[in-house]
């Protein structure tokens, strides 16, 4: 039941970064149209889209971390215990990177909490961003510690399509 | 201890990391915190990863890759590849060998709305290789047709890892794009040659396929059509200043699943298919973005890349000798690592070298490409082969590997050319722009 939990957890926030990507496609088509048309440009769609692209690949992560999809050498081919073995060292590294890269965007959060620091066009607080980071973060580190103890199966693309069709 | 040192020490744990399937994303970026941390100190690096990681993905000039992959998955759900393919054999089919020209012409235009190289090989592999198995081409040829022609996707623009590098190095992505138009015709026209020299050899490699009727090649023809106009769209916007790269990126995505609903190829669960594969692949590329964006703080604070113009200083290398010099790293890189991680690894060293000698870093962002592209076919390791491997299982390695030659060495006479004639990157930018 837990398995069940984390896993749509990882892919919930890969949903939801498509739907930024799809979100920036769109505020600058309409920013082209808007400017081509009425010769006025949506007004804050570079922030907009900064905004949804950083999101996007922030909210990826736990889905890509715990599918493997991050891009590795894939040199060695090993088998067996060989594969264990390396399998465990690779999550190993990147539970000790994800843990800092929490730990630092925890850290800048509560710095940004204290502060009104805005963005420039759209005056959205940084820390409203910071907390999604940080959230992802967080739940980084739970896909690749995921992942170590339990390898993705090969069905989990069709698994997220049904989870798509149900939204 | 001293920059060399420091920078050999992380030089060799990054690569450490990644043979041993570390991400290389998490390599670059575990051993650029642990360097900023010995440079400054623990509170200090974990500011810095608190706020580079998205200072990195929230850049403008980096939206634009998602939005080209988007693209790209777009098109591949919308059968558009299958109808550049379709087009190409009309065009092609009929001549000896006339499947690995289409393939090497399809691969070339689907390039054009795909800025990968691994997805390129994949979609050519599928379609390709079982149409060549059933008129009897001999796999050499197949397979080594379909890796080059893979290579391709990374050349022709909207190419990916131009974007990265002109992110990585402050550079335009226009003139990047525009620098690459010469290079890739001439890729192309080396890949068409090397199947000749191949036929030439071993004619029993390839028979001469049937002339299809008029009426059928003229439909086949018209799958060129959308490509076409995305391509004109897309790049006729961005060259013509009538968008930024974002813009034409994104008006890519609309035109694509415009083509794709009305030729009613794409339907709601191809395009959630595309969205999706699109977060895989940009996910895993901006991941890579976030660790080479700490190690290059790292590097900068190292004061690596001096310590190595410095070196270059020593040696007295003429720009030509300097740059013979970084090929045959990349090409010892190359054989054993991913490209991507390859260039990202090397950039952040080798640019401040490549400035000091005068070279013209777009010029050198192309130059590095190709050398990249000649790594994704090299044996053994050339990821290319494996793509095709991954998705024919049946294929054998060493027949894939007799197969590329021909084609490595029209790369190496691309990159010589390149080298004697640079204008062949640099006039096309400096005329339009």
């Amino acid at each position: 039941m837990k398995k069940l939990g984390l896993n749509s957890i990882f892919k919930m926030m890969a949903v939801c970064a498509g739907g930024c990507l799809v979100f920036a496609a769109i505020t600058t088509v309409i920013d082209v149209s808007m400017r081509g048309i009425l010769n006025a440009p949506l007004s804050g769609a570079v922030e907009m889209v900064q905004i949804a692209t950083g999101m996007a690949a922030f909210l990826s992560f736990p889905f890509c971390f715990h599918e493997m999809e991050h891009v590795t050498a894939n040199l060695l081919n090993p088998q067996g215990k060989a594969q264990k073995i390396i399998h465990f060292f690779s999550s190993t590294i990147s539970t000790i990177f994800c843990l800092f890269l929490a730990w630092g965007s925890v850290l800048t959060l509560i710095e940004k909490l204290g502060t009104r620091e805005m963005t420039v066009d759209l005056s959205i607080p940084l820390s409203a961003l910071y907390v999604v980071i940080a959230i992802a973060t967080v739940v980084g580190v739970l896909a690749v510690l995921h992942a170590m103890f339990s390898p993705p199966s090969d069905h989990e693309q069709s698994d997220l399509n049904s989870l798509v069709g149900e939204q | 201890m001293s920059a060399e040192v420091i920078g050999a020490i992380a030089f060799f744990l990054v690569f450490g990391f990644i043979i041993l399937e570390v991400p290389v994303g998490v390599s670059m970026g575990l051993v650029g915190f642990a360097g900023i941390v010995y440079f400054l100190d623990l509170p200090s690096a974990l500011s810095i990863i608190g706020t580079t990681p998205w200072e990195a993905v929230s850049s403008y000039t980096l939206a634009v890759m998602p939005l080209f992959v988007l693209m790209g998955c777009i098109s591949t759900e919308s059968g558009i590849s299958a109808d550049i393919y379709k087009g190409m054999q009309a065009l092609f089919g009929h001549k000896r060998g006339g499947l690995s020209y289409a393939t090497i012409g399809a691969s070339a235009g689907f390039g054009m709305i795909c800025g990968s190289s691994l997805a390129t090989t994949a979609t050519m592999g599928k379609l390709a290789l079982p149409e060549m198995d059933k008129y009897g081409y001999k796999r050499f040829l197949s397979c080594g047709s379909i890796a080059a022609g893979g290579t391709l996707g990374i050349m022709i623009p909207p190419s990916v890892i131009l974007v990265i590098y002109a992110f990585m190095a402050e550079q335009s992505i226009k003139e990047l794009f525009m620098g690459a138009v010469f290079p890739a015709l001439l890729a192309v026209s080396l890949y068409f040659l090397a199947v000749k020299v191949i036929l030439f050899f071993s004619p029993d490699a390839a028979p001469v396929g049937k002339k299809a009727p008029w009426a059928q090649r003229k439909h086949d023809l018209k799958g060129l059509i959308s490509v076409s106009l995305v391509f004109i769209i897309v790049m006729g916007g961005l060259y013509g200043g009538i968008f930024t790269a974002n813009e034409a990126a994104a008006i890519g995505v609309l035109v694509v699943l415009f083509a794709g609903l009305l030729k009613r190829t794409l339907n709601l669960s191809g395009l959630k298919r595309a969205i999706w594969n699109t977060v895989r692949i940009a996910g895993a590329l901006y991941f890579i973005v976030i660790g080479a964006s700490l190690f290059n703080i790292f590097l900068a604070l190292s004061g690596v890349p001096f310590a190595l113009v410095e070196l270059f200083n020593m040696l007295d290398l003429s720009p030509i000798g300097v740059l013979l010099l970084m090929l045959v790293i990349y090409v010892v890189l190359g054989s054993m690592m991913d490209s991507l991680a390859m260039l990202l690894l090397t950039i952040p060293m080798f640019l401040p070298v490549v400035v000091a000698n005068g070279i013209d870093p777009v010029w050198f962002g192309i130059f590095a490409v190709v050398v990249v592209e000649l790594g994704l076919i090299t044996p053994p390791i050339g990821l290319n082969l494996f793509v095709i491997k991954a998705t024919h299982a049946d294929v054998r390695l060493p027949e894939m590997w007799k197969g590329v030659i021909p084609f490595v060495l029209s790369d190496v006479i691309r990159i010589l050319v390149l080298l004697v004639f640079p204008q062949l990157v640099l006039w096309l930018p400096k005329v339009v722009l």
